[in-house]
């Protein structure tokens, strides 16, 4: 399977990533839906906050972040996050 | 002065700098003794140590970490904590209001635009400027990354309205270093730093510093107002988090742990003394289980200036790697081991003097008198574990500690990182 880099062909992101999201985003107003591009920090998310975030997202959704995947990159947005994460579930 | 590479001129300069370290630290000596006299009394009074402070402002300590070409020292960490612990071992309040100016200046120098580097640098050094921190607020306590109070703009510029319940040497500073969030929209992650001169500002006092120790740091509480303008914001807009990381975080865990090891310096040299005395060990005999305790404490101390030495190393280290960004200071065994350098020095510490009142006993630890520091240093460092608390770096390496799957342990020629990237850049944090 080749990885894709093109966020307009990756899935919605699923309510269950969306719900985990919620929880380490304590600037979202409550009932707004997060935009993709938007900063994970302009939603008030830290740096403790991305490793507690980076933990239930691993054990919500069954899976390992790579060394290499824990970048300030991976955590920049929400789109980009949710790509690394579908990309780590299709890898082999 | 010339900053010329290679050869004469570095040879000199290094000569000169050697110089100046030799001197620095005579003075430092000397003004600790001359601190340790007065000690007790500021503690008594719990009163700001004004005469202490006035000896550091004319003899140009203020100035340790301030670069020659702004008329400082031009000294470096090491330096700075070195000092911190001789000053430590005489008077702990002073010490840290010296400590916590330090961090200040080393967080101006690395940050600070250039108008407010030439404005201010040579002020500092001239012993007119003793800088003060403000990072606690009511609300969200000591929670270094965060802010409540928001920097407004209008016409005018830029308007700081703060409340600040902890600020040592908040009455005498010349200027405060204050965290605010950046504007009214931003959320609380989203923190910059700004720089107030006191003559600028509004600072009204709101509550005295009545507490177990640290008595003379008169830490009060104040409310601050003052109109800025983006000059004065160290970092830029949304700077603080890449200043605390690369800067103000190591060099305050650094200067503070070098002051809480001197306090506990100058009480087990306190300690040596007694049991030197031939008096005191006849009176005593002789006791294995007293050699055991000693040992304990000193190998506790030894420690924990090893750890010390060894942050400074990486610290220093990184530094070189990268002299403009955030760079590595955010890469998570760093992050370990300079939160876990203030845990363990706070604890060590605190713990070492609890052992040597132990060891000298009621009559010369536990009693208060002029000649006995040891229940004053045992009130002094209890406050290590709360100044910035170490419940909340706990909970913060704990995660860390998770991420660092290599367990890149701390070794003293600095090649303990496990060298992977940090989980977040504070450089690009930003939208
Ligand atoms: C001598 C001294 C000098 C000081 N000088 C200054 C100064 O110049 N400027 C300044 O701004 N501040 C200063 N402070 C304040 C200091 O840095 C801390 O912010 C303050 O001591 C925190 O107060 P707190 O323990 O009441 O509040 P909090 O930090 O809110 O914590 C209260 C307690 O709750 C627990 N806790 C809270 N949050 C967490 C968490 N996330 N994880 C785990 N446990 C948590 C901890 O047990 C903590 O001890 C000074 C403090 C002292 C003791």
């Amino acid at each position: 399977m080749t990885h894709t880099t093109d966020s307009a062909t990756q899935p919605e992101p699923t309510q269950e990533f969306l719900g985990v999201l919620r929880e380490f985003l304590p600037a979202l107003p409550a009932g707004e839906e997060p935009a993709p591009e938007a900063t994970l920090a302009s939603y008030g998310l830290d740096s403790l906050g991305s490793i507690s975030l980076m933990l239930a997202l691993e054990e919500t959704l069954d899976m390992t972040f790579p060394e290499e995947r824990l970048s300030a990159e991976t955590f920049r947005t929400i789109g980009s996050l949710w790509q690394t994460v579908t990309e780590i579930r299709q890898a082999p | 002065m010339s900053t010329t590479p290679g050869g004469a001129d570095e040879r000199v300069r290094d000569a000169d700098e050697n110089v100046r370290r030799e001197a620095v630290l005579a003075l430092a000596r000397r003004l600790s003794d001359e601190f340790a006299r007065g000690a007790a009394k500021t503690d008594e009074a719990a009163a700001f140590p004004a005469a202490h402070v006035q000896r550091l402002r004319e003899t140009g300590l203020l100035g340790l970490l301030v670069p020659t070409a702004h008329g400082g020292l031009g000294l470096g960490l090491h330096d700075m904590t070195r000092v911190g612990r001789i000053l430590g071992a005489g008077c702990a309040s002073t010490a840290m209001i010296w400590a916590m100016h330090c961090q200040q200046v080393a967080t101006l120098v690395r940050h600070g635009g250039e108008e407010l580097r030439s404005r201010v640098l040579p002020r500092i050094a001239a012993g007119d400027c003793l800088l003060a921190s403000i990072t606690t607020e009511a609300g969200k306590g000591g929670h270094l990354l965060s802010a409540l109070a928001a920097l407004d703009t209008d016409e005018n510029g830029l308007l700081l309205e703060r409340d600040a319940p902890v600020v040592t040497a908040g009455l005498e500073a010349d200027a405060y270093l204050v965290t605010m969030r950046t504007g009214p929209d931003s959320p609380a992650n989203d923190v910059s730093l700004a720089f107030v001169p006191r003559e600028d500002a509004e600072v009204a006092f709101r509550s005295g510093w009545e507490t177990l120790g640290m008595r003379g740091t008169a830490s009060v509480g104040l409310t601050l107002r003052a109109r800025l303008t983006e000059e004065h914001l160290v970092g830029g807009p949304a700077g603080f988090p890449a200043v605390a990381v690369r800067t103000l975080i190591p060099v305050g865990h650094l200067a503070w742990c070098a002051v809480w090891l001197g306090v506990a310096q100058g009480a087990l040299r306190h300690v040596v003394g007694l049991l030197r005395d031939p008096k005191v060990r006849r009176e005593r005999g002789r006791s294995d289980l007293a050699s055991h305790q000693l040992a304990r404490v000193r190998l506790r101390l030894d420690a924990a200036g090893a750890f010390l030495g060894a942050c400074l190393t990486e610290y220093e280290e990184l530094d070189a790697l990268d002299s403009a960004g955030p760079g590595r200071h955010s890469d998570v065994a760093f992050q370990l081991h300079i939160n876990g350098l203030k845990v363990e020095v706070s604890e060590a510490a605190f713990g070492a003097v609890d052992d040597l009142v132990q060891i000298a006993g009621l009559r010369y630890g536990y009693t208060r008198s002029p000649g006995t520091p040891l229940e004053r240093a045992f009130r002094d460092l209890r406050a290590a574990r709360l100044m910035y608390s170490n419940d909340r770096l706990l909970v913060a390496n704990g995660q860390l500690a998770l991420l660092d799957r290599e367990v890149g342990l701390l070794s003293v020629d600095g090649t303990s990182g496990s060298g992977h990237a940090a989980l977040f850049s504070t450089a690009d944090g930003k939208a």
